[in-house]
Parts: C-alpha cells; structure tokens; sequence
C-alpha cells in the first residue's frame, strides 16, 4: 500500500514499493490530467520510488489522494506503461576517464564494458538533478557499480556514465560522482524548445558506438 | 469658486488628489481588518484584495495601501505634486485630461491638474486606482461641489501620500512538517522551531545554507532520491539545514524535515549571510503544536 507524506500545503509525496509503481501512478496523472479529470495539478515529479504532486487550490485534493493510492496494474516492462514515444539513439564515444576502472570493477575487459552497455534498451524512469538529467534504468546488472567516493568537481556536458543500476547523460557540466564511460554530442536540454528535454519518464534509449 | 480652491490645497507642495466626483460606489480601501467578526465587523478593505495588491505593486507599494475602489464615475484631480498612478482590477474606460493615458496595469505619472475618470467599467465590476505612496484611508465629506477624501490629522480635507515601505521580514518563518520528519530523533521538530540560525556564506539561488543547531537522524539509511519544492529544509549529513530556492534540484537524496510555508518563500529569498533565522510550527497541523515560547 502506497504511503501518503505530508508536504506542506502545496505538495503531496506518495511512496511506493518499486520503480515500475512509481512510473505507473505517474502516468495515470498525466492521463487523467491530459483528459481534464483533475484540476490544479502544478508539477508531478516521479522518482526511484516516490511521486511527488504539488498542487494549486483548484485541486480535488479527495481525488488526487485516490489517483495516488489506488493500486495500478504494474506491468513488467515500465515502458510499455507510457503511450508510445519516440525512441531515442544516442551516439557515444566510448572515452571516459572511468571506463577502465568500471571494467576492473566489474571483471570485465573495456570492449565488454561497451558491448554490454550498447546492448540494451534504456528506459527513462525519472528526471532529476539538473534540468534534463534522466535516470535510465535497464542497465546491465553486470555493470552495476556505486557512485565515486569522491564526486569530481567538475563533469563535462554530454558525458555518458553509470551508477547504481542507471545510466544517465549529463546535459551540461557539473559537479558530478557517476563513473564516467564516454561523451556524447547530444542536446539533451535545449532551453529554447517548448519540449526542452530530449528524455523525459517513458523515454526510450540506445547508445551506439560512434 | 470652488472647494477645492477655498481648502488652499492648491498651493500645497505634497501630492493631493482632489475628489470631484465618487461616481458609483467609489470610495478609498486598503485590505481591510480581519478578526473583528466576533464584534460584528466583516473584513471591510477592498472586495478584490488581489487587484488592490497588484494596483499597490505596479507604482512600487506594500499590497495593502489603501487605493481608489470604483465601479464607474470616480474623478479625481492631481493637486500639489505630480503623483504616479496604476489601475487594476475591473478593465474600464479612461480619460486623463492635462496628461498621459493611463492603461491598464501601466503605472504613469500624472502632472498636476491632470484629471483621472473612470468612466465606465468593463469586464468586472471594481477598478483599483493605486497611487505611488498610497492613500489616507478616512471618512469622506460631502462639500459642496468637490468632494475631498479625508486625510490623516486633518479628516475631511484631501488625500495625501504617504513613503512607501518595504514588507516587514517576520520573525520567524512558517514551517509545516516535512515528509522525513520521523527520520530524525524527538526533538527534532522543537529544536527546529526554537532554535536561532545563522545564515551562512555559501548560500545560493539553490539554496540558503543555515548553521546553528544540528538535527541527528535516527534513521540512517540511504534515501532514495525523491522529489523536492521550493521551500524544503534538507538535512545533508552534516546536520546543518538547507532551504531549497528557485535554482534547487528537483530531486534530492537528503531527508527533508520541514517545509516553509509558500508565503514565506519570497523572505527566505531576501536573506544574506550573517542574518538570522527562527521558525515557528504552523498552527494548522496538529503535529505543530510546540509552542517555541
């Protein structure tokens, strides 16, 4: 049962077992915003396994509470809980400072490290940190490996990397403590466009060797 | 020979704004007295309170100045000094004679002798007239051909200005509880709430950083990523509360302990290093019931 704590008096954040509830309940909003069944919903922010709504005073807040807990069909692949999006093929150049220490980690040598992270289809789960930064889930188990000890101060815009079991771009530089693998010459926030990120939750993702 | 001429306001320095006609319903209201009704007493002040805040706003005034209410007819002419003028609330027809046209949500200078109609309102039923300094609120006589707002000392005779003033920062910030407040020990939420903060030095458009008190976990675990709004106090694991700002991430991996009220946000954003900082419980929540005196 999905957990209801207090925001303040603009904001609800509902807590739940797994990724995939997050993404459907997530989704359920947008539908019943897109078809006007609820007012007054300002933003709603998922993440690994919260959503987060704030809310206006226009809000059915009875009925916001009820689309937030009531149980969801969770099917197994959180992608196909999103109406169909384009799907998106990133190049990389597989250069990244860490690409070798990921290798040793994870017992790999660095061509595997690359196949495995060409190999699957990422799906954006949630946006968060900067404007732009999705956390792609689907990544490798084998690749699976905890943030740097020490983040660098300074990451590099279009870097491609991997923490935890998400990969992730980083849409411009910052600080950062996410094993590095490559770059890529990707626009993933264009502040001019009305569709400013080029991933948003339910995206799809492949890399590919440029 | 008119009444305005006999009151010798004419050859005043201060700005005046002579009253030749009410029109309908016109009068002069600021926001109004809340908690009077056990007396008897509604609020009063000016029906659209929003429409009087942005008309106060737009010439540079608190939101609460007292300022022209007018469903149609209201006259007035500048006497003294040149005054600056803005008008929200209900569209209306407008004619200025011996100055600039004055539109809506356009904040103009009149010059003296210049002569503001609210002819007829469209669109609405109450046009705001604000002017820069805000009016005396006061009783209102009824002189012959002129009629002239009362002023402070002196009630009967005219409007006058007064400086305008920057909102008062309240002494302590309104928080609700936030979602990770049983993350951290009992006294978590009175230390919170009487406790003094300084801001300190590496404050940012992201956050304004306190130092003072420090708040211990008793969950330790990490927290997964979670949404944030403006206004959240994280508690990174230095213990040192962070309030989030305009620029703050919208995820974040600190537990948040409390939120400041939405009508406080505009304060934490005028804070600067050295200042200090208290919060008290919002009331509303039964969990806020510590009181911090």
């Amino acid at each position: 049962m999905p957990r209801l704590l207090p925001y303040g008096p603009t904001a609800v954040l509902a807590e739940y077992a797994s990724v995939d509830q997050v993404l459907a309940v997530a989704q359920r909003l947008h539908t019943n915003r897109l078809d006007g069944v609820i007012d007054g919903v300002i933003d709603v922010v998922p993440a690994a396994r919260t959503v987060l709504v704030t809310y206006g005073p226009d809000v059915d807040i009875g009925l916001l509470h009820r689309l937030l807990v009531e149980p969801v069909d969770v099917v197994a692949d959180p992608a196909s809980a999103h109406p169909p999006r384009r799907h998106t093929v990133i190049e990389v150049v597989y250069d990244g400072c860490d690409l070798e220490a990921v290798a040793g980690a994870c017992s790999l040598s660095v061509d595997e490290v690359v196949e495995l992270h060409c190999g699957a289809v990422y799906t954006a789960a949630f946006c968060g940190f900067m404007p732009g930064f999705a956390y792609l889930t689907g990544l490798d188990p084998r690749l699976t490996m905890p943030r740097r000890d020490v983040p660098r101060p300074r990451v590099p815009a279009g870097s491609v990397a991997i923490a935890d079991n998400f990969s992730a771009v980083y849409p411009a530089v910052s600080p950062g403590g996410w094993n590095l693998l490559g770059h890529t010459e990707a626009v993933m926030w264009d502040e001019a466009s009305a569709t400013p990120a080029l991933l948003v939750p339910g995206s799809t993702v492949r890399f590919v060797v440029r | 020979m008119t009444g305005l001429a006999m009151t010798g306001l004419a050859t005043s320095g201060l700005a005046r704004l002579a009253v030749h006609s009410w029109g309908v319903a016109g009068s002069v209201r600021g926001a109004g007295i809340v908690g009077r009704a056990g007396w008897g007493a509604p609020r009063g002040g000016a029906a659209d309170v929003w429409s009087l805040g942005l008309a106060n706003r737009l010439v540079g005034n608190i939101a609460t100045l007292a300022a022209f209410e007018s469903s149609g007819g209201l006259d007035v002419e500048v006497v003294g000094a040149s005054v600056l003028v803005a008008v929200a609330g209900a569209e209306a027809d407008i004619a200025v004679t011996g100055g600039p046209t004055v539109a809506w949500g356009t904040p103009t200078v009149l010059p003296v002798g210049a002569r503001l109609r609210i002819l007829r309102c469209r669109h609405g039923a109450r046009t705001m007239v604000a002017v820069r300094g805000g009016l005396h609120p006061g009783a209102h006589c009824d002189d012959g051909d002129d009629v002239l707002v009362a002023v402070g000392p002196d009630p009967g005779t005219a409007v006058s200005l007064m400086p305008a003033v920057p909102m008062p920062r309240p002494e302590r910030l309104i928080v609700w509880p936030g979602p990770r407040l049983d993350w951290f020990d009992e006294a978590a939420w009175r230390t919170l709430c009487t406790s003094a903060f300084e801001v300190a030095p590496a404050s940012n458009r992201v956050g304004v950083r306190l130092v003072g008190a420090r708040f211990q976990r008793t969950v330790t675990q990490e927290l997964v990523s979670e949404g944030m709004v403006e206004g959240a106090i994280q508690v990174p694991p230095s213990g040192h509360p962070i309030m989030m700002l305009a620029d703050h991430p919208t995820t974040g991996g600190y537990p948040v302990i409390a939120v400041v009220d939405p009508s406080h946000l505009g304060h934490i954003a005028q804070l600067s290093a050295g200042d200090e900082v208290r919060f008290r419980a919002v009331a509303l929540w039964p969990r806020g019931g510590v009181d911090p005196d």
